[in-house]
């Protein structure tokens, strides 16, 4: 046993004894290949979907006059409902903390695993079967709701036959969200419980790493938000199955109330998704600057704020459904408070530069980039926070680049920065950098040439969710420019992709343990990490981020820098 | 001439004044953020900045930044929330022309009882007040004029619910496109019509003159006159052309494939087929077609001479 335990996780296993290969990770109750698999289904179900999403961009390359069909207009409902659900409910919604989280966060606090190491699996199971239903539900009846499933017609909605068998992949699907939700949900009691209890010597709350601060602010909104929208769904099933009416006003039921049950859940969750990619650039940004990141204590604290107003301000969702203008006007006042945090947070990213020694590695490009894309999606939220404004953009391209600039231009490449920063510690595998930096500056370019065009068009009036689009000069210029960019962006998530594969399968071995020079605890275990992550157990005595102590360690030799830095 | 967005309303002023407000702030933070993001990666990079300061933070500097982000926006809730009053507060003397909603048309009803539908659009008088009563028929719609600034969703109430309600007073003479905004269907993106704009004595006898058409069609051919007053024509091609529904055009006396509580079964179209299709649209749906239609309140008479008009397009 004390031999297994001090080799790497890749090769030694705590699974049942008679799983070998694929089993052995299937079965496998270790936080660190618990992550891994999720990494493997999460980026496989995001390409599919930036797939749909590339479709659709086509779709829109031309106006309704031109004839140009690339999606059926029959279809197209379906294509965005799926893009969607993928996107939101397989990928960025488990997203770091499914990836990033389960590796790190037990490495963060100098713990040996999760506090419940076999309801993590179960955790990945349930994700897993809720993403196959998910997905057979759209692919085989063609649900055309869009994610947010707006009632009655939600309700109302037949779908397609397949080979004569009426199949409702609405209930099917809804069912699968309720599924995925179980998922979240013990996985923010899993991390609050082992961030509470599992904390090693001397790692005091303000001590701990801001990636892990993120995890708990994160985890008690999965745990406090998902249960709502797990009984509002099945109350649609319900509906759909027997004659009651909650939502379906032919049958007394009010379908605004749909709304704010589902929008309860469905605002915080962006902060679910957006939150771990947060505390992702949190730690790539001091790593990259070789300095502490600048106000430690408020960056904690907008974390937890963040969280907490966010669960406030749901209504702001929903100014155009005719709610009384008392709520409108006091949901508006408090969505302006979650955007003081969120600005704090990035004026302390970009003060962390100052003074720094900067070294752009492509975990530091896409950090960078973060930056920059989700002070776009914050600045653009104002808009839509303002009442009188959001009546105008509300339900237009705007909101749709606003959400991305937020979601993709945010969560998701604070994410991919984390998986470049991490990389080497997972798999014992370095990536080419070269390649990763060139898979970034077409991402970038890309992306904002793909979504800054639909700002213009939401403020022109182009309204979401349309097939095709009337022959307007101005709508017709920017839907070229942006279909051009959605090639450039697929271009770029492509090349990422492929970097990530060529560096596991390809890459130079490696064991250096803390390539890039950081201050975290992570980074003093072995690369790959061994199977229970530490030898002994640590006392934390500085903060996380404290260089100069840091540097005087590696002098001394009680810490682990990099090779040559 | 498509004049999509150009301010057209009295909503304009206040709702760009916000958009520009926000849009200047924002542009001041996005520059600032990214200026000195590239400042420092050129001024501090490894190469330049060796060796990196220890600096762990600035109380006062967090102050500020917490405290002039906190005043900006309550700027900025409080301009939004003075264009939104506005919008709400419907002037006493507004006229009123109630919108309804269906899948996929509008539906435009006049104080004097003129009925139009999508394919002509609303029409308003310029510098006049108008209040919107929306009604859906069956899913939420939203009634968007982004010319207008103007957008509020339709939303189906249960019975005795009042409906929501939106108003506009445009201040310039053109055609403004009016878009569904809320995902209702395949046809979403086809359901667009247009808001046209005259002065108020064009409006005057606009209106004359389409009351008077409508009475000369509906004494001459009161089928006609229906099938364009309330909306079937939207769905239902009078030449052939397939469309949400079957076309008019050589429907009487067809054999037709309908579906009747999911069994198939052929019929004759006749007369006790076409009034039970009016009356409850959902029994029997021709095969290949959505179970779309919603009941509409007619009288025994004018369901008659509905029936009368398809036949004649039969002839």
């Amino acid at each position: 046993m004390e031999n297994a335990a001090s080799q790497s996780y890749l090769n030694s296993h705590t699974s049942p004894k008679w799983t070998t290969g694929f089993m052995s990770w299937f079965m496998s109750t270790d936080h660190k290949r618990i992550g891994i698999m999720y990494a493997f289904a999460m980026f496989s179900f995001f390409f599919a979907a930036v797939l749909l999403g590339f479709l659709m961009k086509l779709q829109k390359m031309y106006p309704a006059s031109s004839g140009w069909e690339i999606i059926p207009v029959e279809m197209y409902g379906s294509f965005f409902t799926l893009h969607a659900i993928i996107m939101i409910f397989l990928f960025i919604v488990p997203g770091a903390p499914a990836v990033l989280g389960n590796f790190f966060l037990p490495l963060q606090i100098g713990a040996k695993d999760v506090a419940f190491p076999r309801v993590n699996l179960l955790s990945f199971w349930l994700y897993l079967l809720g993403a196959i239903m998910a997905v057979t539900g759209v692919l085989l009846g063609g649900a055309d709701t869009g994610w947010t499933f707006t009632p009655p017609y939600s309700i109302n909605t037949k779908t397609i036959s397949i080979f004569g068998i009426a199949f409702d992949s609405i209930s099917w699907m809804l069912t699968a969200a309720f599924i995925l939700g179980w998922g979240t949900i013990l996985t923010g009691i899993n991390f609050i419980v082992t961030i509470h209890r599992m904390r090693t010597k001397g790692m005091g709350y303000f001590k701990m790493p801001l990636f892990t601060w993120s995890i708990y602010a994160t985890s008690w909104l999965q745990v406090l938000a998902t249960p709502v929208v797990g009984i509002t769904l099945l109350m649609i099933v319900i509906e759909r199955i027997v004659p009651v009416g909650f939502f379906d006003p032919a049958k007394g039921g009010d379908p605004v109330l749909f709304q704010h049950l589902f929008w309860i859940y469905s605002h915080p969750a962006v902060y679910i998704m957006i939150l771990p990619s947060m505390g992702l650039v949190s730690e790539i940004i001091p790593t990259n600057s070789q300095k502490p990141i600048f106000g430690y204590k408020s960056i904690a604290i907008a974390s937890c704020s963040i969280a907490g107003v966010g669960y406030l301000i749901w209504a702001h969702h929903m100014f155009t459904t005719g709610m009384s203008d008392f709520a409108a006007i006091l949901f508006s006042f408090l969505t302006f408070f979650v955007a003081i945090p969120t600005a704090i947070k990035v004026f302390n990213w970009t003060a962390t530069l100052y003074k720094g020694s900067i070294a752009l590695t492509p975990a530091m490009l896409f950090a960078l980039a973060f930056i920059f894309n989700f002070s776009i999606g914050g600045l653009t939220g104002m808009f839509l926070g303002s009442l009188s404004t959001d009546i105008h953009l509300h339900d237009t391209d705007f909101i749709v680049a606003h959400f991305h600039y937020t979601m993709f231009g945010g969560a998701a490449f604070g994410l991919i920065g984390g998986v470049f920063h991490y990389f080497s510690k997972m798999s014992g595998k370095m990536y080419s950098i070269k390649w990763a930096k060139i898979g970034w500056g077409f991402m970038f370019i890309g992306f904002n040439s793909l979504y800054f065009p639909m700002l213009l068009l939401g403020y022109y009036g182009m309204p979401r969710r349309y097939h095709t689009y009337p022959d307007i000069p101005i709508f017709n210029q920017l839907q070229m420019i942006s279909t051009v960019g959605s090639w450039i962006l697929v271009t770029g998530v492509i090349i990422v992709l492929w970097v990530w594969l060529h560096g596991l399968f390809r890459g130079k071995q490696t064991t250096e343990q803390n390539p890039w020079n950081s201050s975290t605890l992570e980074w003093q275990t072995a690369t790959p990490p061994t199977l229970f992550n530490f030898e002994e157990e640590l006392e934390i005595t500085r903060d996380p981020y404290d260089y100069e102590a840091f540097r005087g360690e590696v002098k001394a030799g009680t810490s682990i820098g990099a090779d040559h830095v | 001439m498509n004049v999509n967005y150009n301010p057209a309303s009295v909503f304009n002023q206040d709702v760009d004044f916000s958009f520009y407000l926000i849009f200047m702030i924002s542009i001041l933070c996005l520059v600032g953020i990214t200026g000195f993001m590239v400042f420092s990666i050129i001024k501090y990079n490894r190469k330049n900045n060796p060796k990196p300061s220890n600096l762990e933070g600035h109380t006062g500097l967090e102050i500020v930044w917490t405290i002039i982000p906190t005043i900006l926006v309550m700027f900025i809730f409080y301009f939004g929330v003075q264009g939104f009053l506005k919008m709400r507060n419907v002037p006493e003397d507004a006229m009123e022309i109630k919108v309804e909603a269906g899948m996929w048309w509008w539906k435009f009803t006049y104080p004097n009882g003129l009925e139009q539908s999508t394919a002509q659009g609303m029409t308003v008088p310029a510098d006049t007040p108008i209040y919107l009563p929306l009604h859906s028929v069956d899913v939420v719609h939203s009634f968007y004029v982004p010319a207008f600034r103007v957008k509020m969703d339709v939303v189906p109430k249960p019975a005795g619910v009042k409906d929501n309600y939106t108003w506009f007073e445009a201040s310039q003479i053109g055609s403004f496109d009016l878009f569904c905004a809320e995902y209702c269907g395949v046809n979403h993106a086809q359901m667009i019509s247009k808001v046209h704009v005259l002065t108020k004595p064009d409006y005057q006898a606009w209106l004359d003159q389409q009351t008077a058409d409508h009475e000369k069609l509906l004494a001459k051919n009161p089928g006609k006159a229906l099938t364009i007053s309330k909306g079937c024509i939207a769905c239902h091609s009078t030449d052939g052309t397939k469309l949400i529904g079957p076309s008019f055009k050589g429907l009487f006396g067809k054999t037709e494939t309908v579906v009747t509580d999911g069994v198939d079964r052929e019929i004759t179209v006749d007369e006790a087929y076409l009034k039970r299709s009016i009356m409850e649209p959902a029994k029997d749906i021709v095969k290949g077609y959505q179970p779309l239609m919603p009941p509409l309140p007619l009288t025994a008479e004018e369901v008659a001479a509905i029936i009368e008009h398809i036949k004649e397009l039969s002839e």
